[in-house]
């Protein structure tokens, strides 16, 4: 080791023995046992070199340096060979006393055991152990990087446990944490409501900008708690949104720049500019309609155009057919396909314009209480098909009927004083929430209260509902109690129509619903629907009996019903 | 539960109690017990516990104090102490611990916990332990500093389940494998793995409570709540 360790170093003989040499006279300086000192100091030493007894020294340092070398690699020559001499010997030695063992095995066994089978195994097993052993050491290398990791992870986790702790106050309640969900379901709930909200301001600015109702757009923005205008008073009616303004200041110029020479056009264009010119002193109603009328005359003008043009080709069409000289059969048939289908799109084009001025026409015409649409029909339609849809109308359908038969029953016990009409009782109650079992003319028994699971689906109002809930499984039903019931049943009926009217006012459709006479005598119940939807579509008529009179009479008599 | 448990112990102790979550005592007395048992209506003093403050920051350091008692009791020499100077910031007092590390072998080397500033003995200090020492040392039967450090551990899971909920997985998951380490009080287990495993588990539990605190803030993670700030 200290051998080998001296080796490179060019200056370790200075330190092994040297008996051949004298030692260096103290008086003269010394040899640098660094070789760049003398280039690193050249003031400082004087060099010896060029003295003989430098040269002398220099010799003998040589010398030295030869037999240190010398002496090393003697040293070192047996040390290094001896191990291998010796592994290699004991190798032998091994393999000799194995291959004697298996011999003396084999001979023993009469070659049942032993012998080269036996050498190869001995030395496999040797091979096997040297592996498992190099393999221990591996895994042991292998769960010390492991530790290492590990430590190194659970280190960094400290720290950064530590810095997340820092973020937090030191001492955290529940609400620290917790709020988050708290404040989430609080904004999601606001922003819901921003939603809603939002929508149905639109909704409302929509509707004004249609039917120009602004009180009823102030209360609706009262009621979402949005604020009007900056600089209204407060209470003051506040002035028209500007993009309703726009919106009619569109309708006018889109429709004068289509159709310029149009005289109704102009006219509506005219009101529409001298409204706007001052849109304070004027009834927005007036500037909805004309906007409205504007866009309906507009739609009715374009559909004129569209079948003129497609008459004209078609015309033309028919021309170049007649006075085309056919080049072959697919020409001819060509020909024909191309002026079928300009007759075709004429017929449509004649079709579309007829359906648009029908449209027009319809949308114009007040209904029975004197309403008009102020919609335009693409607005008008997608109203109408909802409204058809809604839970309103189609409750209206089935009391219709329930109603009738109602009636009939009513009168049928009137006349014979029985309840014979059982089958329509049934149909009765299913209308307004029960089921029920006839009991052949003597009235009939309650099999299931099911007045609670019906009340939703049939729209039956809240004192209906109070009353038939009373009824107890098993009770009878007579004429008289039926009787009872009318007035409630009439009641729904009422209220559902009145409901109803009122909602199709409310989304600017008329009430071609209300119930037809078919030439029969009007009913008490009847003409209260009809009183009630008109008072509500005219209030004013409420201070003028004679005129709401009129009124009823001619909206009845127009739905077909008999008035004395 | 060590002589010196802290408030935030006692309180996370009968909190778990309250909840049907069993704490040291009561597995020494039904070590079979499982926590899934019924949990009893909570009675108005529970619910005022369940309403004070956990010391989260207190409940770690008063952890790592014991994970620290542990090896010391263990007979592990320190590689290191790096006593917290007053004033020091936080990052000048991890860029000495660094420093002091590198000439101990770095942090593969060495198992560090860490007391805080405030709570811990002596103004808080980082300890560095040699991972090789700490791999050599079993932990003995009935051992009360490695029960007080698996107690101490408990008590910080115990305070987080209350700020962020027993039903949490997190906080399955950690009481789960404190059940499992604490069965035999570490008993066997060598003190580094007792040692890693300590520091380990509420790891996961101290960024839970740190994200969900920190959604509370302006500006928090939630996109809802960064949407009503535009």
């Amino acid at each position: 080791m200290a051998f080998n360790d001296a080796m490179p170093q060019p200056n370790a003989p200075t330190t092994a023995p040297a008996p051949a040499v004298d030692a260096p006279d103290i008086q003269t300086p010394a040899p640098s046992t660094d070789p760049f000192a003398g280039l690193s100091q050249p003031g400082s030493a004087p060099s010896a070199m060029g003295s003989q007894e430098g040269q002398g020294l220099q010799t003998a340092q040589a010398a030295t340096v030869k037999s240190g070398q010398d002496l090393a690699a003697a040293a070192a020559a047996p040390i290094a060979t001896v191990p291998q001499a010796h592994a290699r010997l004991f190798s032998i030695i091994n393999a000799i006393g194995i291959g004697l063992s298996a011999a003396g095995k084999s001979i023993g066994s009469g070659g049942k055991e032993g012998g080269a089978a036996e050498v190869a195994q001995i030395e496999g097993e040797q091979q096997r152990q040297k592996l498992e052993a190099q393999q221990a050491a591996q895994a042991a290398k292998n769960a010390d990087v492991q530790n290492k990791l590990t430590a190194f992870n659970t280190n960094t986790a400290l720290t950064q446990s530590w810095m997340n702790l820092m973020s937090m106050p030191d001492e955290m309640t529940q609400k620290h944490a917790a709020a988050q969900t708290a404040q989430l379901d609080v904004t999601s709930k606001q922003q819901t409501n921003i939603g809603q909200q939002q929508d149905l301001a639109t909704k409302a600015l929509s509707d004004l900008e249609l039917t120009g109702n602004k009180a009823q757009y102030d209360s609706t923005l009262q009621q979402l708690g949005i604020p009007q205008t900056a600089g209204t008073t407060p209470g003051a009616s506040s002035p028209l949104p500007p993009v309703v303004l726009a919106r009619w200041q569109n309708a006018a110029t889109q429709g004068i720049g289509s159709y310029p020479n149009d005289p109704q056009m102009k006219q509506l264009a005219a009101t529409i500019q001298a409204g706007l010119a001052d849109p304070s002193k004027v009834d927005p109603t007036v500037l909805a309609t004309a906007a409205n009328q504007i866009r309906q005359r507009q739609a009715a003008l374009d559909a004129i155009q569209t079948s003129r043009k497609g008459q004209a080709e078609t015309t033309t069409a028919e021309a170049t057919a007649k006075y085309a000289v056919p080049k072959s059969q697919a020409d001819i048939a060509l020909a024909n396909a191309r002026a079928a289908a300009s007759t075709n799109s004429a017929t449509k084009s004649a079709f579309d314009l007829g359906q648009a001025q029908r449209e027009d026409r319809d949308l114009a015409t007040p209904d029975a209480t004197g309403f008009s649409s102020q919609l335009g029909p693409k607005e008008y339609d997608k109203r109408y098909d909802a409204f058809t849809k809604s839970k309103d109308y189609q409750t209206l359908s089935t009391l219709k009927g329930s109603y009738q038969q109602f009636n009939d029953t009513l009168n049928h016990i009137a006349t014979t004083g029985e309840m014979t009409g059982a089958e329509s009782v049934v149909g009765l109650f299913n209308a307004i929430g029960i089921s029920a079992t006839p009991l052949a003319g003597k009235g009939f028994r309650i099999n299931s209260n099911t007045v609670e699971e019906h009340q939703e689906a049939r729209g039956i109002d809240q004192a209906a509902y109070q009353r038939l809930l009373a009824l107890k499984n098993g009770d009878v039903i007579t004429p008289q109690q039926l009787k009872d019931y009318s007035n409630i049943a009439a009641g729904v009926y009422h209220n559902s129509y009145v409901n109803a009217a009122d909602e199709a006012h409310r989304q600017g459709l008329p009430v071609d619903f209300l119930p037809q006479g078919g030439g029969r005598a009007l009913d008490a119940t009847t003409a209260r629907i009809y009183t009630d939807v008109i008072l509500h579509t005219n209030p004013s008529l409420a201070k003028n009996p004679q005129a709401l009179k009129d009124a009823i009479k001619k909206s009845v008599t127009l739905n077909g019903w008999s008035v004395q | 539960m060590s002589t010196n448990s802290t408030l935030l112990q006692d309180t996370a102790g009968k909190a778990a109690q309250s909840s049907g979550t069993p704490t040291a005592p009561q597995q020494a007395a039904a070590p079979a017990q499982p926590s899934q048992s019924a949990a009893p209506k909570p009675s108005a003093s529970d619910k005022a516990i369940a309403a004070a403050p956990v010391k989260i920051a207190k409940g770690y350091s008063d952890l790592n104090e014991k994970i620290t008692e542990l090896f010391d009791g263990l007979g592990v020499h320190r590689s290191a102490t790096i006593p917290h100077i007053e004033g020091q910031e936080p990052a000048e007092h991890i860029a000495a611990v660094g420093k002091i590390l590198s000439t101990v072998g770095g942090m593969t080397a060495n198992l560090l916990s860490a007391s805080h500033t405030a709570y811990g003995k002596n103004g808080g200090a980082t300890c560095a332990f040699p991972v090789q020492k700490l791999q050599e040392t079993i932990i003995p039967a009935k051992s009360e500093l490695a029960k007080d450090a698996i107690d101490a551990c408990k008590s910080f899971v115990n305070g987080c389940a209350r700020l962020i909920g027993d039903k949490d997985p997190l906080v399955q998951v950690a009481k789960n494998q404190l059940q499992i380490i604490s069965r035999f009080d570490g008993q066997g287990m060598t003190a580094f793995d007792l040692g890693v495993g300590l520091i380990n588990i509420p790891t996961l539990l101290i960024q839970r409570v740190a994200k969900l605190h920190s959604g509370t803030k302006d500006g928090g993670h939630h996109p809802l709540r960064r949407s009503a700030k535009l």
